[in-house]
């Protein structure tokens, strides 16, 4: 519990399950994702259908595994491309500090006076839809907080004593940066990509479930539930299969950043 | 008094970057609204008509003055797909969002302070499990799916009501409230969950400082230690976190209302954005982000009245 074992161990499990699913997906699913089957509709779960059909005879369980695939891609190019992105500007912002350090600051305090939601939809309404301007959308939301944290621990790390030594031996700024700064601030930049990742996939699905995300007949869990939502009374299964999902592997990354959390920062 | 001006000139400028990155925004891209609203069809003569007739044949710097002159006036332009102003779109949708964020703020204070306080006060005992446990999975679930859920257990099994009609607050005050209840708990609970982890992080906190110490010294019981003591020092820790709290309302709003057809500013926003209305959506996107900016600026105020160590300004 205190150094964050407990936390590890559930996290791991229930973000491993759901990707052993997601990889499982590229090989092998039950049913065909977009076989449309008039005579199974809404089939109730049974062992042939693990969690039933949706309203065209579909399986939702491999529907949803395939899902998984999708907002991992989703969620994992947000938050790589976002930690580069925001990598580059923290240390800039952070080392070089005066001028460079107030425009790259105004300019992410600017992003940041919009809610995260205002931001993806601006972006959704002036780009088409689809997956490539979901990624931007949600990149461009969660650079401020990232810069932000790699920033500070820059400059915390700027005027430690094996830094000033370091400048002393005549090393330059860049390997400074890179080689020496950059590694301490990994701890801290690990449980932000892991809270990244579980804000990423729910940002996803909530824009997939408005129908602005990745667009039909690509399955993601937003859209099926909001595909879901007029059969919820005869066919509930459907909503919660990919509801579940997501409720799991958000648990899962949680447990992880918590976790990682305890372990490194107290 | 000085600190008060500079937040207020922060506040100023904040407003006009988010009115100029929104503008811009939205003209960045080369599309032609007056084709858009004309359809294919239409002849090269009528496009430039209503170009003429929306302002849009005008540079963007003349385009930015008279939106933002308009907009401190009162007059948001005019919706390509209502064709009606956008104000009068505004004025009949912003009660209902009002509402609805107030009765989900409502909600998450009675609920997350008081659990707060109990996983403080019951550390190291099974209840702290039981709480950690619930926040985990509170701040785990999306407030659509929540959301769903209700829809499905409270409205079509328990029938307890009716999911996607709505009572306007001018026909029936209690049909209203009652029709927003389950969409604001939708968007309380994961907000809820975050208010109970940092409130019983900050009472934890508050538990190790010496004047706690002091007061157990002097022989106050533990309740008196706890909602006399540590929970005022608590509450100005938490401040900070409402405006944030309040924002998240808002953005959840946006998505519930869309799930239990509220009409309100939120369904009425992604409406536009799926209809590709340029002005309305960039009017409201400016509309919430300053009052969401309004919200963190008066909570930014608010700790400076409660809190005396920096209203007095100590270190």
């Amino acid at each position: 519990m205190k150094n964050g074992k407990f936390e590890f161990r559930v996290g791991f499990v229930l973000t491993g399950i759901i990707l052993a699913l997601a990889i499982l997906s590229v090989f092998y699913t039950p049913y065909d994702i977009n076989l449309m089957d008039k005579a199974s509709r809404q089939i109730s779960p049974c062992l042939s259908h693990l969690f039933g059909t949706d309203n065209y005879g579909r399986d939702v369980f491999s529907r949803a595994i395939v899902g998984t695939r999708f907002t991992m891609l989703v969620a994992l190019s947000t938050v790589g491309s976002c930690t580069v992105i925001a990598s580059v500007l923290g240390l800039l912002s952070g080392y070089a500090g005066g001028v460079v350090d107030e425009i790259i600051m105004r300019l992410i305090d600017a992003i940041n006076s919009f809610p995260d939601i205002l931001i993806a939809l601006i972006i959704v309404t002036i780009l088409d839809y689809g997956k490539y301007t979901i990624i931007l959308a949600l990149c461009v939301t969660f650079v401020p907080s990232f810069t932000r944290i790699i920033r500070t621990a820059t400059i915390q790390y700027k005027n430690e004593v094996f830094v000033r030594s370091l400048r002393v031996m005549g090393v330059s700024d860049l390997r400074i940066l890179l080689v020496h700064i950059f590694p301490n601030t990994w701890p801290r930049l690990l449980s932000t990509i892991v809270i990244g990742l579980s804000n990423a996939i729910l940002a996803e699905a909530a824009m997939s479930y408005l129908g602005l995300g990745i667009q039909p007949p690509t399955p993601s869990w937003g859209r099926m539930l909001q595909e879901a939502q007029p059969i919820v009374y005869n066919a509930p299964w459907v909503a919660l299969c990919p509801g579940l999902m997501i409720v799991v592997t958000i648990v899962g990354l949680n447990c992880i950043g918590e976790g990682l959390r305890k372990r490194y920062l107290t | 008094m000085k600190y008060f001006l500079k937040k207020t000139g922060i506040l100023v400028l904040t407003i006009f970057l988010i009115s100029l990155l929104t503008f811009f925004a939205f003209h960045i891209i080369p599309s032609d609204p007056a084709r858009l609203i004309l359809g294919t069809n239409a002849s090269e003569a009528q496009v430039e008509a209503l170009r003429v007739q929306l302002g849009i044949d005008r540079p963007l710097s003349d385009q930015y003055i008279s939106w933002i002159t308009g907009f401190v006036r009162g007059d948001f332009g005019t919706s390509t797909k209502y064709r009606m102003p956008v104000a009068e779109l505004l004025a009949s949708r912003l009660p209902v969002t009002l509402s609805l964020g107030l009765m989900a703020l409502v909600l998450v204070l009675l609920a997350g302070i008081p659990l707060g306080i109990l996983a403080a006060r019951r550390r190291d005992t099974i209840w702290e499990q039981v709480i950690n446990f619930l926040t985990m999975l509170g701040i785990s679930v999306p407030n659509f799916f929540l959301s769903i859920l209700f829809m499905w257990v409270f409205g079509l099994i328990l029938h307890w009501f009716r999911p996607g009609t709505f009572v306007s607050y001018t026909r029936s005050l209690s049909g209203f409230i009652g029709s927003l209840f389950f969409p604001a708990l939708s968007i309380a609970i994961p907000q809820t969950a975050v208010l109970v982890k940092y409130m019983r992080t900050a009472m934890l906190e508050e538990l190790g400082q010496d004047y706690v110490r002091t007061a157990r010294g002097k022989g106050a019981s533990e309740t008196i230690v706890l909602h006399i003591h540590v929970l005022r020092n608590a509450i100005v820790a938490v401040v900070p976190l409402i405006g944030m709290i309040i924002a998240s309302v808002l953005s959840g709003s946006i998505i519930i209302e869309q799930v239990f057809s509220i009409p309100g500013i939120g369904k009425l926003l992604i409406s536009a954005v799926t209809s590709r209305d340029f002005p309305l959506t960039q009017t409201l996107v400016v509309y919430v982000a300053i009052i969401i900016v309004l919200v963190n600026f008066l909570a930014d105020i608010a700790i400076q009245v409660i809190d005396p160590r920096i209203r007095l300004g100590g270190s």
